[in-house]
């Protein structure tokens, strides 16, 4: 089956052709036909070819492959295989809590009205730390800033399993500290077991889905 | 025999610009497909870096090209 991708190559690979072909026999835009043609060729399908392009490349920047792409990741990429449920990831990875092809993105972008802008900023930075900067251990990666639980909270906010969950309202204010960032998810020692990439050398993997 | 020398064909220069741009173009479009056989994170630079700045170069001296050109009109008294 035709996939956008693909499409989008053989709309580029053709407009690539026809600009070819007008290198080779410029003279073609002495006539009418041949003016129209170069400006469709020149201009239309080329503003066209970048434009998809840019979507696709941006699409792709969102997908847990290309973030696993860059061999410091790996263990993160690693660690949503642990087999062990109080690894935030890995229960999320594993049960399809997020997508698995979009699990990095789904929680590290910023649900926010510039969110994913942020996050491609983020990337970009990410991409020039590991070409030109000093790439650190996995272990000693962390986040810019703590994870906010507004990315927690745009899945779990009225879900039934959250609300009524008595863990969380252990205090009769627990739930609104919660949902206004007071207290963290990840940090107040409740889902503080993420990636720990620092101790997969003893964990054991899930086998499914590889 | 007289010395006859033959004109050698001038390219008029609007269509060497134009040829210049679907080179540019061309060549865009190369390391567009190039960047879209592989999902990592050196073929969005690439996209990012090479192929759009040469693509827009080639459409930006296309549209140069066209709106700098003045035909040749006959001039009537």
């Amino acid at each position: 089956m035709a996939t956008p991708a693909l499409l989008e190559t053989l709309f580029v690979a053709i407009a690539l052709v026809l600009a070819a072909l007008l290198a080779a026999r410029v003279e073609l835009t002495r006539v009418r036909g041949g003016k129209i043609l170069a400006f469709v060729v020149l201009f239309i399908a080329p503003v066209l070819a970048v434009a998809f392009g840019y979507s696709e490349h941006m699409q792709r920047a969102e997908s847990t492959q290309f973030c696993l792409s860059c061999h410091v990741m790996h263990d993160f990429g690693a660690s949503l295989y642990v087999d062990d449920p109080s690894y935030i990831p890995a229960k999320h990875f594993q049960n399809n809590l997020v997508p698995r092809d979009h699990a990095c993105y789904t929680c590290h972008t910023d649900y926010t009205m510039f969110g994913t802008v942020h996050s491609k900023l983020r990337g970009l930075r990410h991409v020039y730390v590991q070409y030109l900067g000093k790439i650190p251990a996995p272990a000693d990666i962390k986040l810019y800033t703590p994870f906010n639980n507004r990315e927690c909270l745009h899945c779990h906010a009225g879900m039934r399993a959250f609300e009524e969950e008595a863990k969380h309202s252990k205090t009769p204010d627990m739930m609104k500290q919660i949902v206004s960032n007071q207290m963290s998810c990840t940090t107040s020692k409740c889902h503080d077991t993420v990636h720990d990439v620092g101790t997969l050398k003893d964990a054991t993997f899930w086998k499914g889905a590889q | 025999m007289p010395n006859e020398t033959r004109p050698s064909p001038v390219v008029p220069i609007v269509e060497k610009r134009v040829r210049l741009a679907a080179v540019l173009i061309c060549l865009g479009m190369l390391v567009q497909i190039i960047t879209l056989l592989r999902i990592h994170p050196l073929a969005f630079m690439a996209f990012i870096l090479i192929a759009c700045p040469l693509v827009l170069a080639g459409i930006l001296l296309y549209l140069y090209s066209i709106v700098s050109h003045q035909p040749q009109t006959r001039m009537t008294p």
